[in-house]
């Protein structure tokens, strides 16, 4: 879902198709290395971006002031997935995305997690990886894109090679799983059962 | 009762998994994907794939 957002907002098709109902709360990202002391700039950048696409962001005056009444920093909150969970109400947000901008092997990338107050656990959505910061500032509208469209489909298994109940097959065998969308590929995980003995192992 | 061997290959074109298995003759198999405690398969953004459950049996050896 998420390349599929990329691959419409590459082509240049108008973005607005299905844009998030409820507020979202942006924080502005922990920044370090050359992105140190871009944290505003690059929190204002993402924000309008939403807003240009069609969404509605909640107010960061009034984000800060409620956090500072809290005793806490922006900063410490973009480790903090449950402290965001638990002011969302207070703002009147649907989700929050928050994250980081680090340098790694060379290239600045950008961390970025959406919560909301129903979800167990954060959607961790791919990292942007990018040159320098003139780089970062061009896969802005990118990353608000994706923030309008959050991905919470569960994949689905699409095909299953050999398929099932084929029957006298080889002992030797090239087995294939084909999903519905982009998956982890470090992931893999299959349950095998031989139907006579009845012992289940994870391969 | 049966082992996989060689790698594991992802092609994130089709997102297809292609895996090699060593199986017994004569054997009912049966596979799954994220049943039960069996949540392994993940998308990119952390969601875990719904169940499916597939059977496939191997002849005489």
């Amino acid at each position: 879902m998420i390349l599929t957002a990329l691959a419409l907002l590459l082509s240049g098709t108008n973005l607005l198709c299905a844009p998030m109902d409820g507020r979202i709360l942006v924080l502005n990202f922990e920044c370090s290395g050359v992105a140190n002391g871009y944290s505003d700039a690059i929190g204002d950048s993402l924000r309008s971006h939403i807003v240009k696409l069609g969404g509605q962001v909640v107010s960061h005056n009034l984000f800060e002031q409620l956090i500072r009444s809290r005793g806490k920093t922006e900063s410490d909150l973009n480790f903090m997935p449950d402290e965001i969970k638990s002011i969302l109400p207070q703002l009147n947000g649907q989700g929050a995305v928050y994250g980081q901008v680090y340098m790694s092997h060379g290239m600045l990338t950008m961390d970025m997690k959406y919560i909301e107050g129903n979800l167990p656990a954060p959607i961790i959505i791919n990292p942007f990886v990018v040159g320098n910061l003139k780089d970062l500032y061009n896969v802005i509208p990118e990353a608000a894109y994706i923030i309008l469209s959050p991905d919470k489909e569960s994949p689905s298994v699409i095909s299953v090679s050999p398929s099932d109940n084929s029957d006298k097959l080889d002992e030797y065998l090239d087995m294939k799983i084909s999903f519905s969308e982009p998956m982890n590929p470090e992931t893999f995980s299959l349950k095998a059962k031989p139907a006579r003995c009845g012992a289940a192992m994870v391969m | 009762m049966w082992s996989r061997y060689g790698d594991v290959i992802y092609d994130d074109k089709t997102h297809t998994f292609t895996f090699k298995l060593h199986l017994y003759g004569n054997i009912d198999y049966e596979f799954m994907v994220n049943g039960g405690e069996n949540r392994g398969f993940k998308d990119i953004s952390g969601n875990p794939a719904q169940k499916y459950v597939w059977k496939i049996s191997t002849g005489s050896s």
